[in-house]
């Protein structure tokens, strides 16, 4: 069996898996009737059509190939230094506070393309950590976690 | 007609009012408002002449700092940075081929060609006209049609919101460039996505784990900041860094006489395309443009000269662009219903005000709702004002190198999606929504119908609820009522259209010229 549209594919499989973890879960909310709908009525009805929708997806995928359904250019490794360093920035930010983490954000995804050389990063890095804080801190007076919890501001 | 002006006057005044301002000590009495749709105005034009960053995202960033302005400051604000932005893609897609935006892409096919023939200044100018002309007219439209629609939105009851809903969701569907099949599915995990949450109507947690912030929902502005700003910086950093290329000389500014005689009717043209595909669910910015470019090619005196430098060109998409930006509010203020992904943002901005959208707008915060109509007029006339002299700075601008601008991207979309709720776990949804956008984008499934679906989700279970008890279980019921069906059958209409084999192949070849 060979998988002759890629992108339908994977894109099928993606469907299928959502739609039955809305509908596997959504068996516990209950389904109701029509005139009282349960909790379960309305992810139990869409999730069924997502998992139908996927299933006729990646079969058909299974079939018929076009050469537009070749995936292109995937780079999941600069997909980790982009979102790593916001889960970093998440993760950081309540205990870190924001300056720093802002810092090591721009630092750690500055990372995501080669041609940012050390120096740049450490000018980027400083200037839009000012930045923030001058747009959101001081001029918009925003509830934001300056320092590193247990300092005072 | 004397109640249009009468509400004009309301608008006028709104917008005009002045508030005692200090900044470090300085106190003023300033048209904060004015000042407002100025900042918008300008912003938008700066996202819109850089590339990688777009209305949608940076809307969904400033949102939150819209809470520290009062509502109506906060909407005029970022209504202009959504029309802005369409007039600063212009700019720089005539100037260095770069399309800032989608919706220039098409205005890059002719304008650039204008530019390198010594023509950069005419096609700017052009595009700037046209714009200015095509955003009046929607402004127009959105003042005239404002109260009548508003009246027969009155008459909607459940059925008929439930059927709009889907026609809105059906028009996402079939105005999105991809996949019919997978567009459907998108919308679809965009409702699932919305049941996420405690469901109002219960009571019972809905997927949500014991996590007590997903009690509230998936955030959405962490769905938008995900799915449209990483999601984009990822695909961006793919292929290397955006190039970036040497400007044209702008000699002369203004078109020459026979310039102008061939600007209008592409300008009427396209400003008519525009309004109407404004409107419609699913429709906006770049379809418009994408349908007036596609019009020029097969109409008017000189459309075999389109691609190699034509006006009309440029004209006709940029007035459709503008046009479908104004109009794409008239669902939002009237019905109270998003029409794309940038409405149901303004939906979120309004929420952050307590106000709900919707036709009770209009006549419980009139100046509200004047204010913003007002607004957009005065907003796309300062548009032209900044436009012509600021060029040279633009232009410059798009000499920061993207490697640069993304992390400050990363940043603002960071702050932003925490400050909507003080939620660092709003920056995870963020994340995973980014590569969870990524990995649709790589699978060729369309973003925009998931964001439409997650809005409206909860609106439609809402109203289905309602209308099924009501009826006791019958779904005859949205057949039964006139409007609900005459929605319907205009959705249904739309689907069989779209499945016609001849317009599939329009449809791709339209996508494919870009």
């Amino acid at each position: 069996m060979q998988i002759k549209n890629q992108k339908d594919f994977w894109a099928g499989l993606l469907f299928i898996m959502f739609g039955a973890f809305f509908v596997g879960i959504g068996f516990d909310y209950g389904f109701g009737t029509a005139a009282a709908m349960g909790s379960g009525f309305f992810p139990l009805s869409v999730g069924t059509i997502v998992l139908l929708l996927g299933v006729g997806l990646a079969a058909k995928a299974l079939v018929i190939g076009t050469p537009a359904g070749t995936i292109e250019g995937l780079r999941l490794i600069k997909l980790v230094w982009i979102i790593g360093p916001v889960v970093v920035f998440a993760l950081m930010l309540t205990t870190a506070g924001l300056l720093l983490s802002l810092a090591l954000l721009v630092i750690l995804s500055s990372f995501a393309t080669a041609e940012n050389k050390f120096k740049g990063i450490l000018i980027n890095a400083a200037a839009l950590t000012t930045l923030s804080w001058l747009i959101f801190a001081w001029a918009l007076e925003m509830p934001l976690p300056l320092w590193p919890a247990g300092l005072s501001g | 007609m004397d109640t249009l002006l009468q509400n004009l006057g309301i608008g006028f005044n709104a917008i005009l009012a002045t508030e005692s301002v200090s900044f470090a000590g300085i106190s003023a009495a300033l048209p904060m408002n004015l000042v407002y749709a100025f900042v918008g105005a300008l912003i938008g034009t700066l996202i819109g002449v850089l590339p990688g960053l777009g209305p949608v995202t940076t809307i969904a960033m400033l949102l939150p700092a819209t809470y520290a302005l009062p509502p109506l400051g906060g909407l005029i604000m970022l209504a202009g940075i959504y029309y802005g932005a369409q007039y600063g893609g212009s700019t720089t897609a005539i100037l260095v081929n770069l399309p800032g935006e989608a919706s220039s892409i098409v205005t890059s096919i002719d304008g650039y060609q204008m530019a390198r023939q010594g023509r950069g200044g005419a096609a700017l100018t052009a595009a700037a006209l046209g714009s200015l002309f095509a955003g009046c007219v929607g402004v127009a439209l959105l003042a005239a049609f404002a109260v009548p629609l508003a009246e027969v939105a009155f008459e909607f009851g459940a059925p008929e919101y439930f059927s709009l809903m889907v026609l809105g969701l059906v028009g996402a569907v079939v105005l999105s460039s991809g996949s019919l099949v997978k567009s459907i599915a998108m919308v679809c995990l965009g409702l699932l996505g919305g049941t996420v949450g405690v469901d109002p109507h219960s009571g019972t947690a809905r997927y949500a784990f014991d996590i007590p912030e997903l009690m509230d929902g998936i955030s959405f502005v962490g769905v938008a900041i995900g799915v449209f700003g990483f999601a984009e910086i990822i695909k961006n950093l793919e292929g290397g860094s955006i190039p970036s290329v040497s400007a044209n000389k702008v000699s002369s500014m203004f078109p020459t006489k026979e310039d102008f005689k061939r600007m209008l009717a592409p300008m009427l043209r396209g400003t008519g395309i525009g309004s109407v595909l404004g409107l419609l669910p699913g429709g906006g910015v770049v379809l418009a443009s994408f349908a007036s470019y596609a019009v020029e090619k097969k109409v008017g005196p000189h459309r075999r000269e389109i691609g190699q430098g034509a006006i009309e060109g440029v004209v006709g998409p940029e007035s459709a662009n503008n046009a479908a930006a104004q109009t794409s509010f008239i669902p939002l203020l009237t019905l109270g219903i998003p029409s794309n992904p940038i409405m149901a943002l303004m939906v979120g901005a309004m929420m952050i005000h307590n106000i709900q959208p919707g036709p009770q707008v209009m006549t419980g915060n009139p100046s509200l709702f004047w204010g913003l109509v007002v607004s957009m007029w005065v907003g796309n006339v300062m548009l032209v004002i900044l436009n012509l002299p600021l060029i040279g700075i633009w232009v410059r601008l798009l000499t920061v190198p993207y490697r640069i601008l993304y992390p400050a991207i990363l940043v603002f979309s960071c702050i932003g999606v925490y400050t909507v709720s003080t939620s660092a776990f709003d920056i995870i949804i963020a994340a995973a929504f980014g590569v969870l956008g990524y990995v649709f984008i790589k699978l060729g499934c369309e973003v925009a119908p998931l964001l439409l679906g997650f809005v409206l989700g909860p609106m439609m279970e809402a109203n289905l609820r309602r209308t099924l008890l009501l009826s006791h279980g019958e779904f005859s019921v949205f057949a039964t009522r006139p409007l609900s069906l005459a929605l319907l059958l205009v959705a249904a209409a739309l689907l069989l259209f779209i499945v016609l084999p001849s317009i599939k192949a329009k449809r791709q070849e339209t996508f494919q010229e870009a």
